[in-house]
This record gives structure tokens, C-alpha cells and sequence, in this order.
């Protein structure tokens, strides 16, 4: 009896010791590892002590290339997985892995091979224990991606700061496209000239990196924005025709860059100048038929002809 | 040809000559050249109709003629320009210029040419009643008719000028090759052609204006100017204000300490027409100018007028590429001393213009707001040079550093630059700013998946992709198939997006014919729905007692000229769009040349 309490005991002992020795090692450990480790006991017992505390979850397997390691498992992981069923554990220990990129029902079902009935059941209950969280992408709005509850998604599956609830924000966009135009508008000609313009060497238009300031220092937007955020509404206010790019150097073209696309040369610091929009205006903004909405079924004969027009009639009487 | 553009020219021609030429010109235009018989088979006119409608638009030089074999019998088929049809509304526009830059007695002179279509210089004297008027208007007459025809505003018309151009062509080569002994290979025949429009060209390039010829010197005193300028009687046409200020059509020779001048005369049994093409490098000019002062402003805008001025000698149809070298001294010489240059520029910033005093400090420019000195006005004019040279447009070059700096203006990019904005300003206009901003995207990056599209433009991808569609509906965009697989299965395919630009013309062409033909049919409308009135206005007993008409008629008058007048603004407005979209493109240019 007494014997049987001492191995007991040896037992725990050295099970606490692989344990130990487990969680000095993140990266796993495997039997030659224990063998130099734990020169007092052979070999068959450490492999026994390693299947006991395997069954008790206190460490997991690993496997690198050809090599099985083991690696220890935390407590506060342990309580985790403490009332996890093996499958459970398995999907669990995916969606962890997946990180904040958060994994898809169907890669899932792929890497761990089980059947889909069973990777619903297992995603069910781990979402009832709090312990993940299913989100959208904004590149596959119809998947479902799974990731830990307390990890927060990348920006390439929430879309970044123009993205609220997985849609795009038009709105707080074009609010914050509207405070950049205007700052550069500002510093684009001389105020002590209201039609004038500064001379072609002139180097102070606003940068990127200027705007970003100016958006970031008078609490224009609560969402922490990065120079390449402010870059691209920049970029699309260029192509609003509202601003130009201008290079840095003297000797650059402003912006014709030799044929060279827009956005390319992303690493170009460029400078940016506010074009007067008064222009914008086109004949047809004079006349109904530019906004009519029946302009293609407009002709000579029918019941929608100019004679007959109920727009051009209203448009003369003013 | 698109629908509405015959439908446009149509009404254009009613508006113009009246019913019965309209039905000629629309047989011509949906049928092609046909000859007089198939014409009044197909118009149901009589043959004097049919005849008297040919000689109209033959008068004009919007129909042409050629002698063809069709079996055994030779010919005579006649065809239609619509461009020729199509200038008929740019009409104002060019009495404008002609008024503009030679004056109310250039003026005068061209819309007689223009009311008259072929006509001799004879004539032209006969209808203005030049022959009773005195010595200085005589004078006057002849040099604007000489600098009409020296600047080719009006220019010759020979016999075969009225022969299509096509066939005319193909008589010359048919000359060419007869010349050889034996049937020319295609090389030979490649060569044949390009040498007859190298001939055409080198007659155009010439500095012997056909039809002009330079009399024997005459002694010309200040005295002598002097009674000229006294010599003016009070004849209308505008010939009655002669300014002995303005020496147009006469070269001076200075010889020793007496004027001596050749007179450049024009032969008065020569016809005459109204050079359209050249008038169409003054237009295209103006919208260049006004492309600078809207981006920049009036300043920079008198600048290019400037260097437009001093090439536009040179520069005889839009289908010139580059304009002459221009020095920026030129350019200070030429520029006018209106041009409003004050507070264009600010250089007090720019490290090249600032100026320091003996102690190294900035000198603060002190000069009165109002009055520039000539130094301020050079450093203006050569600052703004350097802004407008280096425009993201690229339209003004640099072409060389010596002096004060060359430059010549790329007609090529200014006709590119043009027309995208005009197209972005419809788009903008008919759809709205992103499908601009989209149209924008998709011409800068060329070809493009939508979802590419979406990013660039911040756009929903849904929302994206239906406003993709909209523009490819309407011409502007259009899809290019990118297969994945060999079996090109359309579910397995990438589809770019991007711009075509030819269908993007037609359609904005189209867009623009549609517009104008709105427009002029609305007008005819409003005409006809007061024919009444209007006939009233036109009888002798209301001509010579105004008071015949009631308050109520007055008040309708008024308010069909108002109409027509804000109906006409839109047309010519709806015309400008149309130039700059298609006449000025170099390209197009070319491409109507055989037409």
C-alpha cells in the first residue's frame, strides 16, 4: 500500500517536473529533449508521465516536419479547455491559430477533417462558452469567419477606418475629402490675391503628411488615421478633379511624371494643389436635356418629343 | 453618321434653305451620292427643284459633284458634306471673330461671302456699294479684302473645287498612273498618293495666295495719308471709319526718307468662300485660352492668347500638331497692354524672383496696384511663363532655355485635354460626380477589374459596379475579356473595364447631335406657335404703324425673342461642345480630310 502511495507520489512528482519543464519551452520539447532533461528516470517512465499529463490536457501535441514535441498548456488556457469535448479542442485550437485574419467554415472543415455536422455543433457550443465570435469580411461579405472573442479583426477584414459595421462609410468619407480639399484649398493661392496664383518654384503647397497633421492635431476624425489613409482620399479627390499632384523637385513636371500613372510611385512625397471647380460646368448643364431622365427615348415623333416637352417648356418660362 | 446627326442636319438645313432643299439633302445623306435622275425618283421633286436645290448647296460648298461611268453613260453624281452642314451653326461664332479681329468692315465683307457662299470680290464691292463711296473707304476696302484672303479667312475657289474630293483624288492618281508604262506595284502606287497630298499641302503651305497679286509700289507721304484719312464720306458697312492708324494690306519698305508700299490686290473676277478650317483654329484657340484662365486665371489666360496670336500665322488647320517656336520676348511684345497681369502671380516667396538690396535683405515690391513697371511686367510674364509651361496639361512646351526661353504649344494634348474635360463635364452633368471620378480612374489606370475600380474610387463594390454599368449603357466605358481558361467559358473570365476612347467620342457625339437637334426643334416649335403674330409683324400696314399691335402681341414678341435668343445660346453652347470634342482633334482632322 505504502509502495503504491511512493509511486503515486514519484509519479506526480515528476509529472510536475515535465510540466515545468514543458512550459520553459514554447516552442515544445520532444523524448531526447527528456532524456538529457531528466537523466533520473528511464525513459518508459517519462513517456508515461508525458500520456498522463496529455490525458489531463496539461500539455499538447506538436507535430514539426517529422519530429512529435510537446508543448506545455497554460492554466488559464487549461481552465479554458477544461470543459472542451477532443473536437471541440480541435476547432478550438484552429480558429486560435487562424489569429486576427479569423478562419472560414470551409478551411476549417479542411484542416481538421471532421464532418460538417460536427464542426457546427463544436462552433455552437464554443460560441456559447464565450470563447470565440463569428465575424463578416469586408473582401467576402457572405463568409463566415471564425477568431477568438478577445482579438480584435485586421484591418483587411474590417476594411480599415472607411468601413463601419462592414460597409464602407460614404458619408465620413466624403466629410473628411471635404476638410482635406479645403485645407488645401487654403494654402493653394495667395490669400492677398484672390485670382492670383503662386509662381511654378513655389514649394509650400500642403503634403500628405501636412494634411494628415491637420486632420489628426483639430480632432477632424475620432478614427486614428495613417498618412497612407489620408494619402488615399487624397488620391480620390484627384481624381474628383478637385486637386492636382504636384512633384517636389523643380525640375519634375508637376505630376505629368512622363505618362506615369497615378499612384504608382505611392513612395513619392507628393504636394498637392486645390484647383478652382468654377469650370466644371458644361453646356448641357444650361439645358433640361442634360438631367432629363426620358433623353434617350427623346425624338422627333412619339409621345416624347422637344415640342411636346414639359422640361424645356418650364426651363423657357423662367 | 449617326441617326441624330442626320436628323440634326436635316433641320439645320430647313432652318437654313427651306423645305425643299431638305429633302434633297436628306435623299443625299441616307442614300450617298447619287445623280439627278435617282434623285427625283427618291425626292419626288421636279427636276428644276431638284436642279435649284443642287446649285444652292453647290453655291454654299456643302454639296459636290463628279462625273462617273455608270455602264455606258457618263454621269454627274452629286454628294453631301455634314460637316459643311454642321459648320452652318457655327455661323455667329465666326462672324464674331472675323468682327473681332478685322473689324466691322471685315465684317461686313465676310458675311457677304457667307450669305453668298462661291462669290467674286466684284460682287462682294457691288452689294456693299463700294463704287459710291469715297477714295479712303475704296482703300480700306481693298486692304481688309487683301488681308481677308492674305490671312485666309476667305480663300480662293477654282472649278475643280466643287468636284468631290474623293474623285478628285482619284483623277489625279488616275493622271499619275497613266503616266507609267506599266501598271504600278502597291509601293508605286502608295507613293503616287502620298505625293498628291503633299502637293495639296505645299499649294495650301504656300505664300502665293491664289487670287492675290501685288500691284507697282506707290509713293505713299504722310501727306498723302493724311487726305486719305480725310477722305472718308458717310457710307454705312463700316467702311466710313477708316483709320489711317491701321496699315493692313500693305507691306512698308522704308527707302531712304521717302514710304515706299506694295499694295497687295485681290483679283475681283476670282472667287471667293469663307475658309471654315481656318476660322476653326481661332475657336479651338479661344477654348485654349479660356482653359488657362479658368484653371488659373485671366492673367495666364492673356499670356497663351499672346503666344497663340504670334503662331496662329503659321498655324492654318487644326490638323497642325505644334505651333512655331515662340521666345518669351515675343510673347512680352506681343501680349496686351489690357491683359490684366496685376495680382496674377505672387513670386515674393520664389528664392528666383526674389530681389535683395545692398544689405541682403528682400526688396518688398512698392509699385501702386494699379499701374505695373515694365521690369514687374516682365517678371510677371516670364513667372507666369513658367506656371502655365509647367501644367499638368502640358499643352504650352518648352523647347529650348536660349534667350528668355522657346516655347510652341502641342496642339495634339490641348485637343486631348480638351475633350476629356468636356467629355467629364457631361458625365459629370448626366450621371453625376463619381461616375466622373470613376471615368477619371478608369482613363488614368487603363484597364482595370471593378473591384480594383471600387478601391481606387472608395466606392461599395455594389454600388461600384452599377454605376460601371451606367457608363458602359451610355458609351463612355467599355469591357475587355480576359479568358482564364483555353475553353474560354464566360463564368471563367476576367472582365476589365476601361475606356475606349473612339466609342466614347461617338457617344458623346451623339449625346451633344441629340441636344442641338432638341433644341432646334423646340425652337421651330415656339416659331410656328406664333406663325400669326409673326405674319402680322411682317405686314406693310404694322411695319409702318407699329401701334397696330396690342399690348398683349408686344408682350408675346418679347417673349419669343427671349426664348429663341436663350434657345440660340444653348446651341451654340451645345456647337462649342462638338468642336472641341471632334473638329479640333488633329486625328479627326486627318480623318476628314477626304470628306
Amino acid at each position: 500500500m505504502a509502495d503504491a502511495l511512493d509511486r503515486e507520489e514519484q509519479a506526480a512528482l515528476m509529472d510536475r517536473e515535465i510540466y515545468e519543464l514543458a512550459l520553459q519551452q514554447p516552442d515544445g520539447l520532444d523524448a531526447d529533449f527528456l532524456k538529457v532533461a531528466l537523466p533520473n528516470y528511464p525513459l518508459e517512465v517519462a513517456v508515461n508521465g508525458v500520456n498522463r499529463l496529455l490525458k489531463a490536457g496539461r500539455l499538447e501535441l506538436m507535430q514539426v516536419g517529422t519530429r512529435i514535441l510537446y508543448r506545455g498548456v497554460h492554466a488559464g488556457e487549461f481552465e479554458r479547455m477544461a470543459g472542451l469535448t477532443g473536437d471541440e479542442r480541435l476547432v478550438y485550437k484552429h480558429i486560435e491559430n487562424s489569429g486576427n485574419e479569423g478562419i472560414w467554415v470551409r478551411t476549417l472543415k479542411q484542416k481538421t477533417n471532421l464532418l460538417q455536422g460536427v464542426i457546427t455543433r463544436c462552433l455552437k457550443g464554443l460560441e456559447q462558452k464565450a470563447l470565440i465570435k463569428s465575424i463578416k469580411s469586408v473582401k467576402h461579405p457572405t463568409r463566415k469567419l471564425y477568431m477568438m472573442i478577445d482579438i480584435s479583426p485586421s484591418s483587411d477584414i474590417t476594411g480599415g477606418p472607411w468601413y463601419t459595421d462592414q460597409e464602407m462609410d460614404t458619408d465620413f468619407i466624403e466629410q473628411l475629402a471635404s476638410q482635406c480639399y479645403k485645407f488645401i484649398y487654403l494654402q493653394s493661392y495667395p490669400r492677398a490675391m484672390p485670382r492670383g496664383v503662386y509662381s511654378a518654384n513655389h514649394m509650400a503647397y500642403p503634403k500628405s503628411s501636412v494634411v494628415h497633421r491637420h486632420i489628426s492635431t483639430n480632432g477632424i476624425s475620432t478614427v486614428a488615421l495613417s498618412v497612407e489613409h489620408i494619402e488615399e482620399l487624397l488620391t480620390m479627390l484627384v481624381y474628383d478633379g478637385k486637386i492636382e499632384r504636384i512633384a517636389p523637385a523643380f525640375e519634375v513636371d508637376m505630376g505629368r511624371g512622363g505618362g506615369q500613372s497615378l499612384g504608382t510611385k505611392p513612395k513619392t512625397d507628393w504636394m498637392y494643389r486645390a484647383l478652382r471647380v468654377s469650370n466644371m460646368d458644361s453646356p448641357f448643364t444650361d439645358i433640361p436635356c442634360g438631367r432629363c431622365p426620358v433623353y434617350d427615348q427623346c425624338g422627333d415623333t412619339g409621345a416624347i418629343t422637344p415640342a411636346k416637352c414639359e422640361y424645356l417648356k418650364t426651363w423657357l418660362s423662367f | 453618321m449617326y441617326t441624330q446627326q442626320v436628323g440634326l442636319c436635316k433641320q439645320i438645313v430647313r432652318e437654313h434653305y427651306g423645305p425643299i432643299v431638305e429633302t434633297v439633302v436628306a435623299v443625299l445623306l441616307r442614300e450617298g451620292r447619287l445623280h439627278l435622275g435617282q434623285l427625283a425618283r427618291r425626292t419626288k421633286l421636279t427636276g428644276p427643284n431638284i436642279r435649284r436645290a443642287l446649285a444652292v448647296l453647290i453655291q454654299h460648298g456643302i454639296a459636290t459633284h463628279a462625273m462617273s461611268k455608270d455602264g455606258s453613260r457618263m454621269f454627274t453624281y452629286y454628294s453631301v458634306s455634314l460637316k459643311s452642314i454642321l459648320r452652318l451653326q457655327r455661323a455667329g461664332l465666326y462672324l464674331a471673330l472675323v468682327e473681332e479681329r478685322m473689324g466691322s468692315e471685315g465684317l461686313a465683307i465676310f458675311r457677304t461671302i457667307m450669305v453668298n457662299g462661291l462669290t467674286t470680290i466684284g460682287s462682294v464691292r457691288e452689294a456693299l456699294g463700294v463704287a459710291e463711296m469715297g477714295n479712303a473707304a475704296k482703300i480700306k476696302f481693298n486692304s481688309v479684302v487683301a488681308k481677308l484672303v492674305r490671312d485666309r479667312y476667305i480663300i480662293a475657289v477654282n472649278p475643280q473645287d466643287t468636284i468631290t474630293k474623293v474623285d478628285r483624288i482619284m483623277q489625279e492618281e488616275a493622271v499619275e498612273v497613266e503616266k507609267l508604262t506599266i501598271p504600278p506595284t502597291a509601293k508605286e502606287l502608295l507613293a503616287i498618293r502620298r505625293k498628291i497630298i503633299e502637293r495639296e499641302e505645299e499649294e495650301y503651305q504656300s505664300s502665293n495666295v491664289v487670287g492675290i497679286k501685288r500691284r507697282a509700289s506707290v509713293d505713299i507721304s504722310a501727306d498723302h495719308s493724311s487726305k486719305l484719312h480725310m477722305g472718308a464720306d458717310g457710307r454705312t458697312n463700316g467702311f466710313n471709319n477708316y483709320d489711317s492708324g491701321d496699315q493692313n494690306g500693305y507691306s512698308h519698305l522704308n527707302n531712304g526718307h521717302q514710304q515706299q508700299q506694295q499694295v497687295d490686290a485681290v483679283d475681283d473676277k476670282q472667287f471667293f468662300r469663307a475658309y471654315y478650317d481656318r476660322l476653326d483654329v481661332f475657336l479651338r484657340n479661344q477654348q485654349i485660352v479660356n482653359y488657362f484662365t479658368d484653371k488659373y486665371n485671366a492673367g495666364a489666360g492673356a499670356l497663351v492668347k499672346s503666344i497663340l496670336r504670334v503662331t496662329e500665322q503659321h498655324t492654318r488647320t487644326c490638323r497642325v500638331k505644334l505651333s512655331e517656336t515662340v521666345s518669351a520676348t515675343q510673347v512680352f511684345q506681343h501680349i496686351s497692354a489690357e491683359a490684366p497681369l496685376i495680382d496674377s502671380i505672387d513670386t515674393s516667396k520664389d528664392m528666383f524672383h526674389q530681389k535683395f538690396d545692398a544689405n541682403g535683405n528682400p526688396i518688398v515690391d512698392t509699385s501702386s496696384g494699379t499701374e505695373l513697371s515694365r521690369e514687374k511686367r516682365s517678371e510677371i510674364i516670364f513667372a507666369l511663363l513658367e506656371v502655365i509651361h509647367t501644367d499638368s496639361s502640358g499643352i504650352v512646351i518648352k523647347v529650348d532655355e536660349r534667350g528668355t526661353g522657346q516655347y510652341r504649344v502641342n496642339f495634339e494634348r490641348a485637343a486631348i485635354t480638351l475633350r476629356d474635360r468636356c467629355v467629364d463635364a457631361l458625365v459629370h452633368e448626366k450621371f453625376g460626380s463619381v461616375h466622373a471620378r470613376l471615368l477619371r480612374v478608369l482613363r488614368d489606370k487603363k484597364k482595370l477589374d471593378e473591384k480594383v475600380v471600387a478601391q481606387a474610387t472608395m466606392l461599395p463594390i455594389d454600388s461600384c459596379r452599377t454605376r460601371l454599368h451606367d457608363l458602359a449603357l451610355a458609351g463612355m466605358i467599355d469591357t475587355v475579356e480576359i479568358p482564364r481558361s483555353a475553353d474560354r467559358n464566360p463564368s471563367r473570365m476576367f472582365y476589365l473595364w476601361y475606356v475606349n476612347a473612339d466609342k466614347q467620342m461617338r457617344s458623346a457625339m451623339r449625346f451633344v447631335y441629340q441636344g442641338m437637334s432638341n433644341i432646334i426643334e423646340r425652337n421651330t416649335k415656339e416659331v410656328s406657335a406664333r406663325a400669326l403674330l409673326i405674319a402680322k409683324t411682317k405686314r406693310e400696314d404694322v411695319i409702318l404703324d407699329p401701334g397696330l399691335l396690342t399690348d398683349g402681341e408686344r408682350k408675346e414678341l418679347q417673349n419669343l425673342a427671349r426664348i429663341k435668343q436663350r434657345l440660340t445660346v444653348a446651341n451654340v453652347r451645345l456647337d462649342s461642345m462638338l468642336l472641341v470634342i471632334y473638329d479640333i482633334d488633329p486625328l479627326s482632322a486627318d480623318h476628314q480630310l477626304l470628306q
